[in-house]
Order: structure tokens, then sequence, then C-alpha cells
């Protein structure tokens, strides 16, 4: 069987990594979401869990999350390959700022109340939590699982959560918070996308449906802020 | 019995003169054939250049229509087509935060426009042209079920002529994937696969033939 390798930089550009970095690219309204990195007293850490572990009720983070330390890392290696017991993150706080890594071997468990969007540093992107999952996973296993693999598992709460931000962003203000907003948005996601069909939410794991349900929560949102006079 | 081939009507003639060996015949028979398919395949590069260019031509007159509104409208425009704004970024080749600036008013240089004049003028060309009615979803169907190449990820690398080649349908899935990637049977062949797992979630698990 020919060796199956972590991706490593080279085939992706570090940059692709991350959605957001930084008070000026970050957006409060986005849930929080694997790989997402937060600032603690003297530290960082970054949630480590697939998205569908980090929640019970869709909404409210679960009491304590998993999460890695995420340490200074000087000069960064030309090949990530052979580093199997962490994830780099490249510039972490912006272009010019320092390189990190979160490190497997110290893992933690960190009340939820600690993750809070005031303290969120960076969010990956959708590859980036691929990248991240992939090392955790073969750290944890030893198997090699392709990124494209995990994508199928986690592009699905990826939309979720990218719908969310926005639900949000348009939302809280009407509703008096972003939490309100946030239970609004995953309320209407668990209805079926037609009637008697799956939810919304099972549609989003649909390349094919995703685009739909995308343009019906824009027009729910229009619909609701007619209602509210907005 | 001789054969001919006429060159202006590209018909095989036989014509019947003498009793040469069946070998002989077979044999002109199979070099008429031979330049036949030769001229074809000169015929068939001919247009498919032909019609590539003038895609290209359509698609760039396009842009510049588009080019003339406000970066704003835009963007609005490809998110109700239903993209992602990540999937919009990939294709423009900027961030999201970019996006999100420009969405709040913030001017974008004339390259960034013009990036996202295209995407919206391929779109729109995708639709009207090639009657692609949900084209967001076009986008980001694998081009063959079972591989993870995109018509996204095709067109976020520049490569353009083959989203339009797979619009148009002149060229077959796999011809188009030959085309971007040659190794992609290899390249895509994990012996892992996802399936939905008793507690109704999206799982993991080895690929059974």
């Amino acid at each position: 069987m020919a060796a199956q390798k972590l991706e490593t930089v080279g085939s992706f550009e570090w940059s692709e990594l991350y959605l957001a970095r930084g008070s000026e690219e970050l957006v409060s309204t986005r849930p929080v979401f694997t790989g997402d990195v937060f600032k603690q007293e003297d530290r960082f850490v970054t949630v480590l869990q697939h998205p569908c572990a980090l929640r019970a009720d869709g909404v409210n983070l679960l009491p304590r999350v998993l999460v890695a330390p995420v340490e200074r890392f000087g000069k960064l290696p030309e090949s990530w390959e052979g580093h199997t017991k962490m994830c780099f993150f490249p510039h972490l706080e912006g272009d010019k700022s320092p390189h990190f890594s979160a490190m497997f071997k110290s893992i933690d468990l960190v009340g939820s109340d600690q993750l809070t969007v005031d303290n969120r540093v960076a969010c990956l992107s959708l590859r980036g939590v691929n990248v991240l999952l992939q090392r955790w996973v073969h750290h944890n296993s030893r198997a090699v699982i392709d990124t494209y693999v995990i994508n199928d598992v986690v592009v699905g709460p990826y939309e979720e959560a990218d719908i969310a931000q926005e639900w949000c962003e348009r939302r809280s203000e009407a509703l008096g918070s972003n939490e309100a907003a946030l239970k609004e948005c995953h309320s209407w996601l668990r209805q079926p996308n037609t009637a008697g069909g799956l939810s919304r939410q099972d549609c989003l794991e649909d390349a094919q449906q995703r685009s739909g349900v995308r343009r019906a929560a824009l027009q729910e949102l229009r619909r609701l802020e007619q209602g509210s006079g907005q | 019995m001789e054969t001919s081939y006429d060159e202006s009507s590209t018909v095989v003639h036989r014509a019947v003169r003498s009793e040469p060996s069946q070998t002989r015949l077979s044999s002109d028979l199979m070099n008429a054939a031979g330049d036949l398919r030769g001229q074809a395949r000169t015929l068939h590069n001919e247009g498919q250049d032909l019609h590539r260019d003038t895609t290209i031509q359509n698609w760039t007159s396009l842009t510049s229509e588009q080019g003339k509104r406000r970066t704003q409208d835009l963007l609005d425009d490809l998110h109700e087509l239903g993209f992602a704004w990540r999937d919009i970024a990939r294709m423009v080749g900027v961030t999201v935060p970019a996006l999100q600036k420009w969405r709040r008013g913030q001017r974008s240089s004339g390259e960034n426009k013009s990036a996202i004049a295209g995407l919206l003028a391929a779109c729109h060309l995708i639709q009207e042209r090639y009657l692609v009615k949900e084209v967001a979803s076009w986008f980001e169907m694998p081009v063959v079920l079972g591989y993870p190449v995109t018509p996204i990820e095709m067109y976020a690398k520049g490569d353009r002529v083959l989203v339009f080649d797979h619009a148009s349908g002149h060229a077959s899935p796999e011809e188009v994937l030959d085309g971007y990637e040659p190794d992609w049977r290899s390249r895509y062949s994990s012996p892992y696969a996802v399936y939905r797992a008793e507690d109704g979630h999206l799982s993991i698990g080895i690929e059974t033939v």
C-alpha cells in the first residue's frame, strides 16, 4: 500500500489556513468553531474537537472544551513532514507577527466561558480546519485521512457557522443579543428545507443543495427584517 | 480494385480498375481512413481553439460591462446567486475580510474589482449561454462524481477555459479533469470514504468495494 502523507505547506499557501486574524479581520458574531485560537491570561489555546462535538443543543458550547496550547515556534520548517505532534500556525496574529504551533502533547480542558469572542485571535479557514483535524486524528490514531475526505464531514457545520455569522450580524440588534439571534438561526436551520424533506442543516452537507439554503437564508433574513420594521 | 481519396469532399471513393490483391485494398483504405482522421483531428482542434477564443472574448466583453458597476453591487449579486463568501474570495483571489470591507463601502483596487466583475460575468455567461439554472450549485458540484475537484477550484487556479468547456459540455467531465490535473484518478484514490452513521451524522470509514 502506498504511504499516505500528511498535507504540508507547498500543497497550499500558509495564508490559506486562516479565515481571519487579528481584531481588524475577526467578526464577533461568528460562533466558536474548531481551530479557533483564543488568548488566555498567559497563553494561546486552540479548539480541537470536531464542530459536532462542541455543542449539545447546537447553540451553547459544552461546559468544558478540549484544547491544545498554542506556543511560539521560531523558524518554520520548509516541510512540515515529520512534525506530527503539532499543527503550525504561521504569522498567527498578522502578516509580520511570530509563528506559533498547536502542541498535541499538552492538551487541556478549559471552561467554555473562557472561549469568548473578545479573546479570540484567529479563526481558521475550512482548509485550515481540515489540515488541523488531519494532524490531530493522525496524532491520536496514526491514520492519515486525506483532507478532502475530512472536508466532507466538516463542510456542513462550517456552512452553518457562515450562515450564523451573517444571521447574527443582521438580527442581534433587533433581538437584543447575539445569543438570541443564534437561537433563531439554529431553529430555522433545523426546519425542513422543503415540506417533509431533509432539514436545512442536513442540506448544507450536500454540495448540490448548499447554495439553495444560502439563498433561502437571505430571503428569510429580508422577511424578518421587513417584519421587524428594519 | 483501387481506392482514391477525394480531399475536397472528404469522401472515400472506390473504383474498379483492376484486380489488385486484398492486401493492397486494405492498405489503401487504411491510409485514406488515417488521412481522414488526421483532417478530422485538425478540424476538431481548430474548432476547439476558435470556440475557446470566442468564449473568452465574450467573457471579457461581459466583464467590461460588469466593471462599470459598483463593487458592492457586484458582490451582492454574487451572494444572491447563492455563493459562500469564502468561495467568492477564493475565486477572486482575495480574503474574506477584504470582501467584507468592500461590502461596507471601502474602495477596492481596479484589479480586484475587475476580478469580481469577471466572476459575475462568468456566471451570467454560463447561465445564459449554457442554460445552467443554479449556477452557484453548479460551481460547487464535483466535475466527476466521487472526486473533489470542482469548477470553483479550477476557476480559482485560473483555468477558466476548462470551466467554460465543462459548462458547454464540449468536453466530457473526464476530459476536463485530464486537462486540469492529469493524475486525478490516482491522486484522489483515498481508502477512506464518508457515510451516514447510525446516529444520523456523517462519518469516515474504510471504503469497501
